[in-house]
């Protein structure tokens, strides 16, 4: 996209903490947590164009959209749309705002009002902005019905009486009923039938042709957005981890999540014969994200400390040991399951030497490790796990195995036209990265 | 023998719109160790011949007719306490939603071991071990420690290996897995596909994968059954499914499909949707929105015939419901397809001619098609 032209949303350092579940008691005690939902987003949409968003469950893509528009309020920063900031917009301004900027929701089956006929559900923006009444209005609602691909016909009946594809036609046609410039679009076709899918997806781009729209599209489907999208942002955690072109975030050089995500998508092709990449763990707890990059704790690319010799995979086990001794408080929770070792005496009455295998055995390790210094470290913090001091254990790993990646948190480094890493491996301190393109 | 045989299954089910046919006249085979998968979209009648097939249809759905057989015996003569034991014991199923599949006041771990102690007579202890050791096979991290834990203290992943290790707990011969990663995310779907692959060649397990998702069938399976309205449309091998469809159906789904790497312009569509199964069209049921039909189609079903010689082929051979393969159509199914991995870069999957109308396919080219035959006066 040329940056010549001026965005027409611009979005600065959003952000949407929750409050998390506790209850009055927490409260009052002063024990609720935040959990941060999105942190700091900056994103620009320009005229015409399709900004993709993708991200796993729970990384904040929806709060991301509703907070854009305000449908939630936003904890902190600023959504300007043509140079006018909605989250200080007056109700009343933002009402007449929200004209231009509409919102398709996912479910096509619980976001339109039962009650109302087909006409009524697509006529309701009409009446709220004062856009039409009487002829006008029946003439406006059998165009719009015509341009999402339904007829008149249908104006008169229930939402109940359609099918899922034709549900989220009739969602775009009220979106599309006071004319907007922008439409935030939150996973569109994740709820429908592949063939429907793909009727809906060239209706958006007939639409974005034919009425010069722009669109933020969120979906979890990588293939989705590859296809729709101008340009994409990976979300993780609240935070963009990688934005740009479409062709340039599908290509290397990548952010290592977004290249973990891009392998793991199934490929209708029997033939093909990609390389998986298994992301060590779940997705960390957004109400106490990682420290550093939050990335460090899943990333098969974590840096290592200067003068470490470790290969890549035993220094991302020494880190997943380090990680998993943080909360463990039983050696069940380090060592791997025996093959069957009668059970009932489990590891604490194993030997120095057994309790050593079972450990490495857990994460992969070999031994001794590749590295003299790291594998000291290791045996010492064995030992002191074989005295059943856990504290002593995690002291001695703590200290010796640390990334930079758990205290730097990159910011977006460019390394492209408009194409943008939060990665170190990409920062000027790396500069010879092997990722690097 | 095949592990699994079924014969003319039809499945009814009576509702207050009437007699709605969700499976008919199915047919296939699986062999022991075989990965089979079956796709189609909503309303196909996937779900419903995995439930048959453990004889678990709701009340308003009856098996009409047909043959189940797993290693030769019969399941629909067999008395109930008997399917009972077959049941987990010998087919396993993976629910879609884990999260309802799991009982929320038991711990994870005591659900996992209260059905091995019921099918193979453990004792607690070696009933507890067994536990553990399939949930780290699993691939859940620190078992002992989540043995104890209550569901809803497991993230979605998390839950979906519990249900597998649950539903491998008792070396079972053929696995029923009903979309069990739909509701996953991509990271976590492709760690449980793969566990699932290798948990299957190591315990010489069957697997019956039901989803909509082409791509995970094209990585996990070895046969396809593509369903459509209720019928089998096309069986083949994944490899000539993928690269030589015969059924116009699959054509469209395998076009319909958004490659990455591909950078075409519109999605190829196949028009209308699913019939509404209480009023499926006459003859061929995909003729509404096939762009080859001719006049036959509206009146001939097309059985399950060998594309090669049109002649009815057997429950395990490749196979196509079209009358293009027995001479009945007048023109040709003219179509290409071409599959190209995301490596390659450039353009796929193309067929043509696939707009029987002249273009404008999804916008509105038939509103009465898109229907579903629901919203017509």
């Amino acid at each position: 996209m040329s940056d010549t032209r001026e965005p027409i949303l611009e979005v600065e350092g959003l952000t949407k903490y929750y409050e998390s579940g506790g209850g009055v008691v927490d409260t009052l005690l002063g024990r609720s947590q935040e959990v941060k939902a999105v942190d700091g987003v900056d994103l620009e949409l320009y005229p015409g164009e399709t900004l993709g968003i993708v991200g796993e469950s729970g990384c904040g893509k929806t709060t991301l959209a509703q907070a854009l528009l305000r449908l939630i309020e936003p904890t902190a920063g600023t959504v300007r749309y043509r140079g006018e900031d909605l989250t200080a917009a007056s109700d009343d301004r933002l009402r007449s705002l929200r004209k231009d900027i509409q919102y398709i929701f996912q479910d096509p089956f619980s976001s339109l009002n039962p009650r109302l006929t087909v006409g009524d559900i697509v006529g309701e923006p009409l009446d709220i902005h004062g856009i039409a009444a009487g002829e006008a209005r029946t003439r406006r609602i059998d165009d719009l019905l015509e341009t999402v691909g339904l007829s008149q016909r249908h104006a008169h009946r229930y939402p109940h009486e359609f099918s899922g594809g034709q549900r989220q036609r009739i969602g775009i046609a009220r979106a599309l009923a006071v004319d907007p410039e922008v439409i935030v679009c939150d996973e569109p076709v994740s709820a429908l039938d592949v063939s429907v899918q793909a009727q809906i997806l060239n209706l958006l781009e007939d639409l974005q042709d034919e009425f010069g729209l722009s669109y933020i599209v969120i979906a979890h489907d990588l293939s989705v957005v590859e296809h729709i999208a101008d340009r994409v942002g990976v979300l993780y955690l609240g935070e963009f981890a990688e934005m740009g072109a479409t062709g340039d975030v599908f290509g290397p050089p990548h952010h290592p999540y977004a290249e973990a995500l891009l392998s793991a998508i199934p490929e209708p092709d029997p033939g093909w014969e990609g390389d998986r990449i298994f992301l060590s763990g779940e997705v960390p707890s957004p109400l106490d994200p990682p420290d550093g990059c939050r990335f460090h704790t899943r990333c098969p690319k974590v840096i290592q400390p200067e003068g470490s010799s470790l290969s890549q995979s035993e220094w991302r086990s020494l880190l997943d040991l380090k990680q998993r001794l943080r909360d463990a408080d039983a050696l069940e929770s380090v060592t791997a399951v025996a093959e069957s070792d009668g059970g009932a005496a489990g590891p604490a009455h194993l030997s120095r030497s057994a309790l050593g295998e079972r450990v490495r055995e857990e994460f992969d390790l070999p031994s001794p490790v590749s590295d003299d210094e790291a594998e000291s470290a290791l045996s010492e913090s064995i030992d002191r796990l074989h005295d059943g001091d856990f504290d002593a254990a995690r002291a001695a790993i703590d200290d010796a195995f640390e990334s930079p990646c758990e205290r730097t948190d990159p910011p977006l480094y460019a390394v492209g036209d408009g194409h943008r890493i939060a990665c170190l491996l990409y920062g000027e301190d790396y500069p010879d990265a092997p990722e690097r393109a | 023998m095949a592990l699994l045989e079924v014969d003319d299954l039809t499945v009814n089910y009576y509702t207050e719109e009437g007699v709605v046919t969700a499976v008919e006249d199915l047919s296939f085979r699986i062999d022991r160790g075989e990965k089979f998968g079956v796709v189609g979209e909503s309303g196909a009648g996937k779900s419903v011949t995995a439930l048959s097939l453990l004889r678990l249809v709701e009340r308003s759905g009856r098996i009409e007719s047909g043959e189940i057989r797993f290693k030769g015996e019969d399941l629909l003569s067999m008395s109930e306490s008997a399917v009972r034991d077959v049941r987990g014991n010998e087919i396993a199923m993976i629910f879609q939603d884990a999260q309802t599949a799991l009982n929320p006041v038991y711990t994870v771990g005591e659900q996992i071991a209260e059905t091995i102690r019921h099918h193979l007579d453990y004792g607690d202890a070696a009933a507890r071990e067994r536990t553990v050791r399939l949930l780290d096979d699993v691939g859940i991290p620190e078992p002992e420690a989540r043995y104890d834990d209550y569901p809803h203290e497991f993230s979605g992943g998390m839950q979906q290996r519990a249900v597998i290790a649950m539903a491998l707990s008792c070396d079972p011969d053929l696995l029923i897995a009903d979309e069990p990663t739909t509701a996953l995310d991509v990271t976590i779907e492709a760690k449980i596909l793969d566990r699932l692959d290798r948990l299957a060649a190591e315990y010489d397990t069957a697997i019956q994968l039901i989803t909509h998702d082409l791509g995970v069938i094209a990585e996990v399976c070895d046969r396809v059954l593509v369903m459509y309205a209720g019928r089998a449309v096309e069986r083949a091998s994944v490899e000539e499914l993928y690269y030589d469809p015969k059924h116009p159906y699959t054509v469209g789904l395998m076009s319909a499909i958004p490659r990455i790497g591909d950078r075409q312009d519109r999605l190829q569509t196949i028009p209308g949707t699913m019939p509404d199964l209480v009023e499926v069209p006459s003859g061929c049921s995909f003729h509404p929105r096939c762009p080859f039909a001719e006049e036959a189609c509206t009146r001939t079903r097309p059985q399950l015939v060998d594309p090669a010689t049109g002649e009815r082929a057997g429950p395990d051979e490749r196979s196509a419901a079209c009358l293009a393969y027995t001479g009945d159509l007048d023109g040709e199914l003219d179509y290409e397809v071409e599959v190209r991995g995301r490596d390659a870069g450039a353009a796929t999957a193309e067929s043509e001619p696939p707009e029987p109308d002249g273009g404008g396919v999804d916008r509105g080219a038939d509103p009465d098609a898109d229907s579903e035959g629901k919203a017509d006066e």
